[in-house]
This record gives C-alpha cells, structure tokens and sequence, in this order.
C-alpha cells in the first residue's frame, strides 16, 4: 500500500497514485495529501492501475476528498481502473459523482 | 292405364260370359265344370298380368301423402270408389295356390323391415343425441381449461389486474430486493465515508493533544526555573544572614510551589497520555466500522440482476405460450364445430328413413289386397287400389324434385351455439 502523488507545474492538477490495497491504513496519506497542498487545485486525478483491492473505507476517503474539493463543482477523475475495482465504484454508483474512465 | 287394360284383356269378360250363358242353357254337370274352368282361367290371365303391373307401380311409388304416413301401418286401404269392372280369367290353380303363402312372407318381411328402420332411426337418433351433448361438455371444458391458464399465467407474471395485489409476482419480489441491496450498499458507502471522517477528526485531536504536551513541556521548564530561582534565593538569603531570614521563608514557599507545580504537571502529562491511548483504540474501532469488504454485496446485486433477466425471459415465454394457447383454442373451437356440423348427417338420415314408411304401407296394402284377392276369388278391391296407385304416380311424376336433394354432407353451412 503506497500512495505516490505529483503536482502539475502551474499545481492546478494533482494526482495521486495508489498502488496495493486502497483502505483504511491509508487514510491519513491521503488526507496528508490534498491537505498540505498548497491552494488553487482545481483536478485531482486519482491512478488505480497499480491499486489490486479497494473496500468501503476508500469509498469513504474518496467521498471526502470530493467535498474538500468544493462538492458538487469538484473535478475529480478516477482512471485505469482495474476490473474488480470498476465494479465496486459501479454498485456505488460512483459514475454520478466522479469521472470514471 | 284402365283403357288399356281393356283393350288388352277385352276376351276375358266375353269368354266368361259366353260360359255363363252356355251354362244357363246346357244344364249338364261336365259341362258346368268345364265352364267353370273356362271362367276362371278368363279371370287368372288379366290377374297375373296386373300383379306384374302392380309390382312396377311399387317400383315407382316414392313418397306419395296420404293414409299411409304412420309408423302404426294400417293394412286396410282407404276406401275408393271401385270401378265396374267384369271378370277376368284366372291363372294356374297351383300358381293361383302360392299367393297366399307369398303374400304372409312378403308381409312378414315388411314387418321386418319396418321394425329394422324404426330400431335404427332410435338408435341413431339417442346416439347423435349423445355425441352432441359430448361435444358441447367437451368444448366447455376447454374453455375452462383456457381460462385457468390464463389466469394462471396472468397472476406469475403479474399482467392481469387482479384484486389479490397481496401476494407479489416474481417480477416484483426481484425488483424489491434489488431496490434494497442498493440501498444497504448506500448505507454502507455513507457509514464508512463518515467513519474515515470521524478518523480524521481524531488525527486533529490527537494533534491537538501533541499541543498540549509542547505547552506541559514548556511548564516542566518554567517549574525547573522556578525550582532553581529558589534554591538561588535560599543561598543568597543564608548569605544575607540575620536580615535575610524573612527573604529565606519566602524563598522556601516558592521552591515549595514549584514543586507542586511540577507534580501537576506530571499528572497532567500522565492523564494525557492516557487520553492518547484510548484515542488510539476510538481509531482502531472507527478504522474497523469504515472498512466494509464490498465484494459479498457485489455478489449478491450480480446476481439478482442476473435474476431479473431470467425473470424477464421468463415472462417473455411465458406471453408466447398463452398466444399459442389461445391459438390451440381456436382450433379446437373449429374442430368441435366441424364435428357438430357432421353430425347434422343424422337429420338427413333421419328423413331418409322416414321415407321408407310410405312405401312399405303402400306394400301391405297391395300384398293385404292381394291376399284378400286370392282369398275371396274377388280382384275388385286389388284393381281400385292399383288404379289409385296408378293416379298418385302421375300425381308424383308432375313434381319436379325430391325432397330429399341432398347428396353429400358439404352443402350448406351450419350455424352453432
């Protein structure tokens, strides 16, 4: 369970990798890293290529990060899902909420 | 045909009466006997030749109204004007001899006759009866049948507006748990997201406390100055000697303040740490109410939709089989139809040996005639009844038809029910 993350340079996109399982050991990571920031974020892109596992508590931290991202004008991509994975974001019906490629 | 018959047989009342009236004049037994030969020879010959054209007017006497037209035969004839007609001479004796016998047999056959078509038309008759009423329970009970099933497959499938709305079709059952797996799915999503958000909540708290710790930590240092400050002021009033002792109490108090500052906060610290433990455990729980493995959930929607489908193909066959259904039904309700319609056969039938009624009257009278004939020696009943005969036979050939026109069960249509 790693999360790498990259900034682009005018840091108006981050994005954030995860690779292993996506759950709940990693909620402080994550938070860490759309927390310390700095402002002016306007897309997150979140790689799950490398991610094998997800579970309802990276629903829960992926929810989180939408609301600090301003809600509802949040711009949020979920890309390179993995089969399994793709499921669970589709039985939550996340494809309401996120850009799911 | 009486013209003709005189004309034909116009020696027979001359040799009769020629005999009578050499009987009249030669009184002798042989001669009479002779002349009693001669008569009835004169009368047997015009007898035998009209029995043989009684026999084709039978042939050509159909059905004719008249007296005749009941089951109950009646063998004596209507009574008809009898024509003049003078004697005619006999046949053979021993010829003449058999027409008793012949006409008791004939008679006794028509009787046969009569009792076989009566037997046959009640027979036909019950039998029709019983098929009609076989066929009619026959197509009910299909109708039945057909309305169960629909019913039947109206209430699975849930197409029909039926009052009985409490008990669910399977369509309905599947789409309910469906709605609410995905339901329980949201409720699960939501809990953990606030779980992870009660997670974070306690990371800011424990930041807070790590806080409080940099500020005991600042006391600790403020105590250890204030300790080490006393100690310097005990020295220097010990130093000051008789003038310093009150500077010495004081300084004590304050070393002794310091070290109670001290002691707090070491409890401080303590219960803090504690605070610190439990939070950690208040994580550990939080962490174990957001994580939820999903996957069961998952199984469980794949297949209940997997069910839907099933259910729709279901209700797809199901629609199909009631159009084949409906379909059989009206197959049958043509083939009861053609049944009833080919049953029709016994009316016909019926008819056609009501027919045979008059002609076998019309025979019983002739062969009762006839033996009264052969009986009495006296032809003039026989001759009115032919001559009768004979009128009613023109009578008939002026018609055009026969009644009875038809040849094959395919004419016409029959309308049923």
């Amino acid at each position: 369970m790693a999360l790498a993350t990259c900034t682009s340079a005018d840091g108006k996109i981050i994005t954030i990798d995860i690779s292993g399982r996506f759950d709940f050991s990693m909620h402080q990571e994550f938070r860490r890293v759309y927390e310390q920031a700095p402002g002016g974020a306007t897309q997150y892109i979140i790689n799950l290529r490398q991610a094998e596992y997800m579970d309802s508590s990276a629903l829960g931290m992926l929810l989180l990060l939408r609301e600090h991202a301003g809600g509802d004008q949040a711009n949020i991509k979920i890309v390179h899902c993995q089969p399994e994975v793709k499921k669970i974001l589709a039985i939550a019906n996340f494809q309401h909420l996120f850009c799911l490629d | 045909m009486l013209l003709a018959f005189l004309q034909a047989y116009w020696w027979a009342p001359v040799i009769s009466l020629g005999a009578l009236l050499v009987q009249c004049t030669q009184p002798r037994p042989e001669v009479a006997l002779m002349l009693h030969a001669l008569t009835a020879l004169a009368w047997g010959i015009p007898l035998a030749c009209l029995w043989g054209q009684t026999r084709t007017l039978l042939g050509a006497c159909d059905h004719l109204p008249g007296p005749f037209d009941t089951l109950a035969l009646d063998p004596t004839p209507e009574p008809t004007p009898t024509p003049e007609l003078p004697p005619t001479p006999g046949l053979a004796p021993d010829v003449w001899e058999c027409v008793p016998a012949i006409c008791s047999t004939v008679e006794e056959e028509v009787e046969r006759i009569a009792e076989a078509v009566t037997q046959t038309r009640g027979i036909l008759r019950d039998a029709v009866a019983g098929l009609h009423q076989s066929f009619h329970g026959l197509y009910n009970q299909t109708q039945v049948q057909h309305h169960l099933v629909v019913s039947l497959m109206g209430d699975m499938t849930g197409q029909t507006n039926t009052t009985q709305s409490s008990h669910l079709t399977m369509q309905q059952f599947t789409e309910a748990t469906s709605s609410l797996l995905q339901y329980f799915i949201d409720l699960v999503v939501n809990i953990s997201k606030q779980s992870v958000e009660t997670a974070y909540k306690i990371d800011d708290m424990v930041r807070q406390m790590d806080g409080i710790f940099a500020l005991l930590a600042n006391i600790k240092t403020i105590t250890d100055d204030t300790h080490m400050l006393a100690l310097n002021a005990a020295v220097e009033a010990a130093r000051a000697g008789e003038a310093g002792r009150g500077f010495a109490v004081v300084a004590a108090e304050v070393r002794r303040l310091s070290q109670h500052s001290r002691q707090f906060s070491e409890r401080l610290r303590t219960q803090i740490e504690e605070m610190k433990t439990t939070i950690a455990a208040v994580r550990k729980v939080v962490g174990g109410v957001a994580a939820t493995d999903l996957n069961i959930s998952l199984d469980a929607k794949g297949r209940v939709d997997a069910m839907l489908v099933d259910i729709k193909e279901v209700n797809e066959r199901v629609a199909q089989s009631l159009q084949e259904i409906s379909a059989v039904m009206h197959q049958v309700h043509t083939e009861v139809g053609v049944a009833v319609r080919a049953l029709q056969f016994e009316d016909i039938i019926s008819q056609l040996l009501h027919y045979t009624v008059t002609p076998l009257g019309t025979l019983r009278c002739l062969v009762a005639a006839l033996a009264e004939a052969a009986e009495t020696s006296d032809s003039t009943p026989l001759l009115a009844l032919g001559t009768t005969l004979a009128h009613r036979r023109e009578e008939r050939q002026m018609e055009a038809d026969k009644p009875v026109a038809q040849t094959s069960m395919h004419a016409g249509d029959v309308e049923l029910f």
